[in-house]
């Protein structure tokens, strides 16, 4: 769930309750001959006779809903993140997934199982995965010699996972020294 | 109802309201449909002239719709703060005769802890039934340790503990959502 849109639509929501009860209210005061009882509309209707479209005052505020309109609708419109990497499932009433940061976990583990590998940071996108491991030993050619190990097995692990989409695998190894 | 595809239908449809209101004054403002109407006040335009004249009926109908529209509002912040997705207790298949054996979620899905606990490489678990009761969702989450062998796991999974929760449900079609984590730390 996108965490953002529940307090964004709460906020929504009351604000339509409140402008909603206030309209009620105005226009039932308005109909019984009273002035403004919560708002008061009448500087507002005075301020919109009086003001001209090509006023200053009306391009900044046009500018703002423009920004809040578009920040909403970009938020809401964005790409979800992968969350869920789809695996083959058995059955057809299963819908199997590895998650993000399980896919990452288990491709570290298979990096760091090679003799020589101190660590790994793998990064997950959409279609793209990139394992970075470092070497113990320094020197480029050290890094150079483990990056054949280091793709199988991380490779290996990948296509043990009987992935759906499997991910275009990227695998770098660093020298201890940097 | 849960309430997560109508509060981002709700707030496209708001932000569309937003950006057309702001880019409708910005236009009119910098003289785009006519120079002669963006020196004319804010309120000299047909639409509030016809207001103007009608405003006996028009704005007791503005608040009948504020109304309704203030209704639908409070619903909506009541399914926001009460909603749940989770089934209630879900009624077993068999024989009416002498009553309906029910089936609390949580007793399913305590079941299927238990059970997937136990298997090899299996970090923790968590498992939840989601939807109507009449037609109920299986979510499980299944934590892996991070040197286990997530295929096999996988497989078990679909052949023994999945297997064993629509059989006790008598539907061999319940739909299920499993996902595999590996844990973080060390094993």
């Amino acid at each position: 769930m996108r965490v953002l849109n529940r307090p964004l639509a709460f906020i929504l929501a009351a604000a339509l309750v409140v402008a909603s009860i206030i309209v009620i209210i105005e226009v039932i005061a308005a109909t019984a001959h009273h002035g403004p009882v919560v708002l008061h509309w009448t500087t507002w209707y005075r301020w919109a006779q009086s003001t001209r479209w090509d006023a200053r005052v009306v391009q900044v505020w046009s500018a703002i809903l423009i920004v809040v309109g578009a920040l909403i609708l970009a938020v809401e419109l964005k790409p979800p993140r992968v969350t869920r990497l789809r695996l083959h499932a058995g059955h057809q009433a299963t819908d199997a997934a590895l998650t993000r940061g399980g896919l990452a976990g288990t491709l570290r583990a298979a990096a760091t199982s090679i003799d020589g590998i101190t660590g790994a940071a793998v990064t997950v996108r959409r279609g793209r995965t990139v394992v970075a491991a470092r070497a113990a030993a320094r020197g480029r050619g050290a890094a150079d010699a483990l990056k054949q190990p280091v793709t199988d097995a991380v490779r290996s692990r990948l296509d043990g996972l009987d992935m759906d989409h499997p991910p275009h695998l990227k695998v770098r190894v660093t020298s201890g020294s940097r | 109802m849960h309430a997560d595809r109508t509060n981002r239908t709700a707030l496209i449809v708001f932000g569309c309201l937003v950006l057309l209101a702001g880019a409708a004054g910005m236009l009119t403002s910098v003289g785009v449909f006519s120079n002669a109407f963006s020196k004319h006040a804010l309120f000299a335009n047909q639409v509030s002239t016809y207001i103007g004249k009608n405003g006996a009926w028009v704005w007791p109908a503005a608040a009948a719709v504020c109304l309704l529209i203030a209704l639908a509002a409070l619903r909506w912040i009541l399914v926001l703060l009460v909603s749940t997705d989770r089934a209630g207790d879900i009624a077993l298949p068999g024989a009416k005769e002498h009553g309906t054996t029910k089936l609390p979620p949580a007793a399913l899905t305590g079941a299927l802890a238990g059970e997937v606990g136990r298997y090899h490489g299996v970090d923790s678990v968590r498992g939840r039934i989601i939807g109507d009761a009449a037609s109920p969702q299986l979510v499980l989450t299944v934590t892996a340790t991070p040197t286990a062998d997530l295929s096999a796991l996988h497989q078990r999974l679909e052949s023994e503990a999945l297997a064993h929760a629509r059989q006790a449900l008598g539907k061999q079609d319940l739909p299920v959502q499993l996902d595999l984590d590996v844990s973080r730390s060390s094993p």
